[in-house]
């Protein structure tokens, strides 16, 4: 969870921009120190030495004649800086901790490193020809580093100062922002499982607002879904109990029946209206199942023309019953999609045309590919010569409980909203047109197809 | 007939029972996965109505074993078990046919006498031809010791038309063969079978009769 954290996150962050500022600005400081010439070391020997020159009196030299090599006071203390003055070709003046000999035994002018007495130093000589007068200036290398190192203890210290005035800075500032959101996880907590008002947006961080904005988006998405679904209960408790009322109805006719043609009356009704509950029970079981799918469904290929056949011959004993036709005309048709989706799909289009087709109707089922634009897709249609639909009235065959008034053979009106929603859920489009011989009802379902190898049969 | 019941609603089974006793048939009822196992040891059953959703262990183990020992005793599934795929799966375990729960009796009785039916005369030795081999038992089809998938609808019209080998076998006898059917469903799914076999054993194979239907071997070939 730490790992996670704003406040462990920012810290950390802060920390590591503190240090790679102090070391980047302690590379440049070092590689302004250390430059040749130009750097501050050598820039700063250059300027003690010019200085010295220029405050010696004229008469040095004769000075020099007489005296004795005298030790001066100029910033020695501290070792910074060595120097040495020479005149007349003699060491006048020399700081406690300049060497003996010369430090640029060749006078010179200018810069040199140099290795005198065992150590390293940097030496500057200049030399003042018209009054005879050379000064030399030098450090050790070792006195650089002290002193460097003593800058850098300088620095990390107020890095470290920095970094704990930030650290805290950003710790108490993130806990205090943070501060609703804990508070609005309280509230959550505390809330009911079904409380879908809208939560507080106001003390929020103005950050934080569009995820509580989101939140609540989603929870009135939540709320018209549940909204939706006690309607659907009370609804579907009509649906179920209808029927059931039904089959107590024929089934206390059935006992009571005196003769054998009445009890034979009643029984057959008790069957139908069996039948007319199994069909509601498995489509309820259909709508909580692609209630419960998610919308992008684990899509694998599948060839839709092995569904339909399979899917036909399941109302083979009832169209034979009916005296219907159905005629099949499929072609391997290859779509992603959910079988098991694609089969509630299937089976409530065949459903609702076997039951409006009627009386020795007509069905015709059709899977073929087709290739309109050069997008190849597959077209599934189911057409019955049944009494059809009038067209204003088409667009609501797909609500649920919508049934096509007077039709006799009474759907659910639950078949063919399985139909729209398992055709959304796989980004199909559906067609509702005339059915056969200028009458009935026809639905195609266009699926967008996967490359096939073969061309049709 | 004589059949083996598994299903474990002894209402449900009860009722079965009697509606297929009327039918003529006489019907072993067998509760669960165990005694349906051992009722399928040496037996002498036409078919087997099996549901899937048995105590402890699923019927599809039993028709696995069934199927492991080589045994062509045509299965009916009757389940509760109502999504596609789930059929799909029987059906490729080697289940000759599903039906749903509930269903009509009428449905039930219809559809045991077309799987008893195409059972008949069905012969369980490895059928070959060419270079393509179809075991019944196994439910597998080979080319040149290749397995070859095939859907279960692709794989009883190859098995007629190999059991048919070298004679004209018809459309009509086709659907027969692989659905049981009955004429009220007209279709061109046969010519897409045969097709789809085409494509996966070689164009060679089978052989159009035009007019009358389709032919493995025989005098063209």
């Amino acid at each position: 969870m730490k790992r996670n954290s704003l406040r462990w996150r920012l810290t950390k962050a802060l920390l590591l921009c503190i240090v790679l500022a102090f070391v980047g600005w302690k590379g440049y400081q070092s590689w302004q120190l250390t430059r040749e010439q130009t750097g501050f070391w050598d820039t700063s020997l250059q300027e003690i030495a010019t200085q010295i020159v220029q405050s010696m009196p004229d008469n040095l030299v004769l000075l020099a004649q007489t005296a004795r090599p005298s030790q001066g006071n100029g910033g020695s203390d501290d070792h910074k800086m060595s120097f040495q003055i020479w005149a007349g070709g003699r060491n006048v003046v020399h700081s406690p901790s300049a060497p003996a000999a010369a430090m640029k035994p060749d006078f010179a002018d200018g810069f040199a490193t140099r290795r005198i007495g065992g150590e390293t130093w940097r030496v500057y000589s200049i030399a003042d020809r018209e009054r005879g007068i050379i000064v030399q200036v030098g450090r050790t290398q070792d006195m650089m580093a002290q002193e460097f190192s003593g800058w850098v203890r300088v620095g990390l210290i107020a890095a470290l100062q920095i970094f704990v005035l930030f650290g805290l800075v950003a710790w108490v500032v993130i806990g205090r922002s943070l501060r609703p959101v804990t508070a609005l996880r309280r509230t959550l907590m505390a809330r009911q499982p079904l409380d879908l008002t809208p939560l507080p947006v106001a003390p929020i961080p103005t950050e934080l607002q569009p995820l509580v904005e989101a939140f609540n988006s989603q929870l009135a998405r939540v709320d018209e879904a549940l909204q939706h679904e006690r309607r659907f209960i009370a609804d579907a408790a009509h649906e179920l109990r209808t029927p059931l009322a039904v089959l107590t109805a024929h089934a206390d006719l059935a006992l009571r029946a005196t003769t054998i043609e009445e009890k034979n009356a009643a029984l057959q009704r008790l069957s139908a209206g069996v039948q007319r509950s199994a069909r509601l029970s498995e489509q309820l079981l259909d709508l909580a199942r692609l209630d419960t799918a998610t919308d992008s469904p684990d899509r694998v290929p599948v060839d839709l023309s092995e569904l339909v056949v399979l899917l036909v011959r399941d109302f083979e004993t009832l169209a034979r019953e009916r005296r219907q036709r159905i005629t099949l005309n499929a072609q391997p048709a290859i779509v992603m999609g959910d079988i098991d989706q694609l089969g509630i799909l299937l089976r409530n289009l065949l459903d609702n045309a076997v039951r409006y087709a009627g009386e020795s109707g007509q069905v015709a089922v059709s899977c073929l590919q087709a290739s309109d634009g050069g997008e190849a897709s597959i077209v599934l249609c189911v057409a019955d010569n049944g009494p059809g639909v009038p067209e204003p009235d088409r667009a609501r065959i797909f609500d649920r409980f919508y049934r096509a008034p007077g039709s006799r053979d009474r759907g659910s009106g639950i078949g063919l909203s399985l139909v729209a929603r398992a055709a959304r859920s796989h980004g199909a489009r559906i067609e509702v047109g005339d059915g056969l011989d200028g009458r009935g009802l026809s639905i195609t379902v266009f699926f967008a197809g996967v490359g096939t190898a073969e061309g049709g049969v | 007939m004589n059949l083996l019941l598994v299903e474990d609603d002894a209402m449900l089974a009860d009722a079965l029972r009697a509606g297929l006793e009327q039918h003529g048939s006489t019907v072993d009822w067998a509760a669960d996965a165990a005694a349906a196992r051992g009722a399928l040891v040496d037996h002498g059953y036409d078919a087997v109505l099996l549901d899937l959703g048995l105590p402890g262990s699923s019927g599809l183990s039993v028709l696995a074993a069934l199927r492991g020992r080589y045994d062509t005793t045509p299965v009916l599934i009757i389940t509760a078990r109502d999504k596609l795929s789930d059929r799909i799966a029987g059906l490729d375990a080697g289940a000759d046919d599903y039906i749903v729960k509930p269903f009509q009796p009428d449905e039930l009785y219809a559809r045991l006498r077309a799987v008893v039916r195409r059972s008949q005369g069905r012969v369980s030795p490895v059928l070959s031809h060419g270079g393509v081999t179809l075991d019944p038992a196994r439910r597998l089809v080979m080319r040149d010791g290749q397995a070859v998938p095939v859907s279960a609808h692709e794989f009883m019209t190859l098995m007629l038309l190999m059991e048919r080998q070298g004679r004209v076998t018809t459309r009509e006898q086709l659907e027969e063969a692989v659905y049981g059917s009955t004429g009220t469903i007209e279709s061109n799914t046969i010519a897409v079978y045969v097709h789809q076999l085409r494509r996966k054993l070689g164009e060679q194979l089978i052989s159009t009769v035009h007019g009358y239907g389709y032919r493995i071997g025989g005098p063209q070939t």
